[in-house]
């Protein structure tokens, strides 16, 4: 559970150590002990995963001007101080942690001069002093959110209203349950906050650099880690390659003995190449197989007669075929029987022969040439 | 502290472009390979598919070397009448005219026979095919002969293929 603590320090010796949880809740309270080298000593040790942290000073340390700076705005008044008080304080404002605590216009019935500007109270303290409280609690482990003051908070309704003998007296009478309530109360709103400038909090940024880091190994991580895949990858693509180009160039080798080219890039070409004047030396060198289709056109008569072929005629790329048939169904059925070692096989002339028979004419490509075509 | 968080920071801005780097340059390796290996694989389906059709080719074609190698001086008449001896239809052999080729290594001639039986016209087709050189048959006409229908007439174009330059 993450908690809120709170260290109330009540004067030059320690203080106490409220421990409140989220919702504000006080838990337990400790006591702490401080020398005078703002050097902090626990009674408790701290355990739990601490939320955040904030520190009360004691009125004591603080000093405060009263001024009518006509603005309404903190940020602005923070910016205007350090010249206002130029001269004020001793040594140079720039020595002095400055805070401005905007003080409300009283309202018309109780202003005692109706119209009066807004007043701010200059709240200020040697950097010296709040920077040794800080390294002190820096030391403990402790980086306090806010550097506020319990004593000015419970004084604050009275400074508002135009009272500011609260600063001054008062302060001694302030209970431990009160304080508490005041504690729990900044949680959600500091009355003053002499962490700026230089003192500025900045774990808010450190815990977001950190989350950040962490977002950042973790995409790093992820960046190395698809980068390895990718490698991997790549190393057994380019083995792959390489087996399978071993295999390229083995066949190169048979094709073309003798030659070994470096890659199998643009193998293909030559091959082709090869194959093409391959090709066109075989098909100078055909002949019509006579013998083979003398037979396989013996074979597509039907049996039992009914076709008779009179004329035929073989080139290297067509066949054309004269005949007479019974009638025009064996003449179909011899043509499908054709289909079978040739193609392109049409009936191109029928007609009444001298004999009473059907004459017929078919004409069919080698199947050679019907590849060459395709191809 | 502000210059320790500079370092750390700078560290981590470091690695993360380093690894992107990585990253990127692994992508581009990886690319550059796969598309290599697809280029290669490519490769080899394709020359193992030519390889094997040029086996295949040039099988043929030397086996039709050699037997044109085998010609010697003779001239392709020679050839056929020792065929047309050789299976007794010398006298079947009506007519034989030597045609211009287009290659200096080829002699074409037309050749006619008549009154062919099946028998001899099979023996005939067989032995052309059959012989040790390289008799090509380019054209094969065949007709019943007008005075005996049961026999055949052949016209046929033959052509004898030596070994030599194209270019000769």
């Amino acid at each position: 559970m993450a908690i809120n603590l709170f260290l109330d320090i009540t004067g030059p010796g320690g203080g106490r150590l409220y421990v409140l949880d989220e919702e504000g809740r006080l838990l337990r309270t400790s006591d702490f002990s401080m020398d005078e080298n703002m050097g902090f000593s626990f009674d408790e040790p701290i355990s739990e995963d601490i939320e955040a942290s904030y520190a009360s000073i004691p009125l004591e340390w603080l000093d405060f001007r009263l001024l009518e700076l006509g603005i309404k705005d903190a940020g602005a008044a923070r910016e205007i101080l350090p010249f206002e008080l130029d001269g004020l304080l001793v040594g140079p404002p720039s020595s002095y942690a400055i805070e401005a605590k905007m003080l409300a216009e009283p309202s018309m019935e109780d202003a005692e001069e109706p119209g009066a500007p807004d007043r701010v109270l200059a709240v200020y303290m040697p950097k010296q002093r709040l920077g040794s409280l800080l390294d002190g609690l820096t030391k403990e482990g402790l980086d306090p959110r806010a550097v506020t003051s319990l004593e000015l908070a419970s004084v604050s309704g009275k400074l508002v209203a135009g009272d500011l003998s609260g600063l001054t007296d008062g302060i001694s009478s302030l209970e431990e349950p009160a304080r508490v309530d005041l504690a729990r109360a900044e949680l959600h709103g500091t009355c003053i906050n002499m962490r700026r400038g230089e003192f500025a909090y900045r774990g808010d940024v450190r815990k977001g650099l950190r989350t950040m880091a962490f977002t950042a190994s973790l995409f790093i991580t992820l960046m190395f880690v698809l980068a390895l895949g990718f490698s991997l990858k790549a190393v057994r693509s380019g083995n792959s390659a390489d087996m399978l180009e071993d295999r390229v160039l083995g066949i190169y080798g048979e094709i073309f003995p003798g030659q070994r080219p470096a890659s199998a890039r643009g193998l293909s070409y030559k091959v082709r190449s090869k194959l093409k004047e391959l090709t066109d030396k075989s098909e100078s060198l055909r002949s019509v197989e006579a013998l083979d289709m003398l037979m396989a056109l013996q074979n597509a008569l039907p049996e039992g007669g009914g076709v008779k072929l009179l004329d035929v005629t073989m080139d290297l790329d067509a066949v054309l075929l004269k005949g007479e048939g019974k009638d025009l169904d064996t003449i179909e059925l011899t043509r499908a029987a054709m289909e079978s070692f040739l193609s392109d096989v049409k009936i191109s002339e029928t007609g009444k022969a001298v004999s009473g028979l059907t004459g017929f004419t078919i004409s069919a490509r080698t199947g050679e040439a019907s590849e060459r075509k395709s191809r | 502290m502000s210059e320790g968080m500079d370092r750390k920071t700078l560290m981590v801005l470091g690695a993360a472009v380093v690894s992107v780097l990585m990253f990127l340059g692994s992508l581009v390796w990886s690319g550059s390979a796969s598309s290599r290996l697809s280029e290669v694989e490519k490769a080899y389906v394709e020359m193992s598919r030519v390889g094997g059709e040029l086996r295949g080719l040039r099988t043929r074609v030397d086996s039709l070397e050699r037997k044109a190698g085998a010609a010697g001086d003779k001239g392709l008449l020679t050839f056929v009448e020792q065929i047309a001896e050789s299976i007794g239809v010398k006298e079947k052999l009506v007519s034989q005219k030597s045609i211009p080729s287009s290659s200096p290594r080829e002699e074409k001639a037309e050749l006619s026979f008549e009154k062919l039986s099946l028998n001899e016209l099979g023996n005939l087709l067989y032995r052309i095919e059959a012989q040790p050189v390289l008799l090509l048959v380019s054209r094969v006409v065949m007709a019943p002969s007008f005075d005996e229908p049961n026999l055949i007439m052949l016209d046929m174009t033959v052509s004898l293929v030596k070994s030599g330059n194209e270019d000769k």
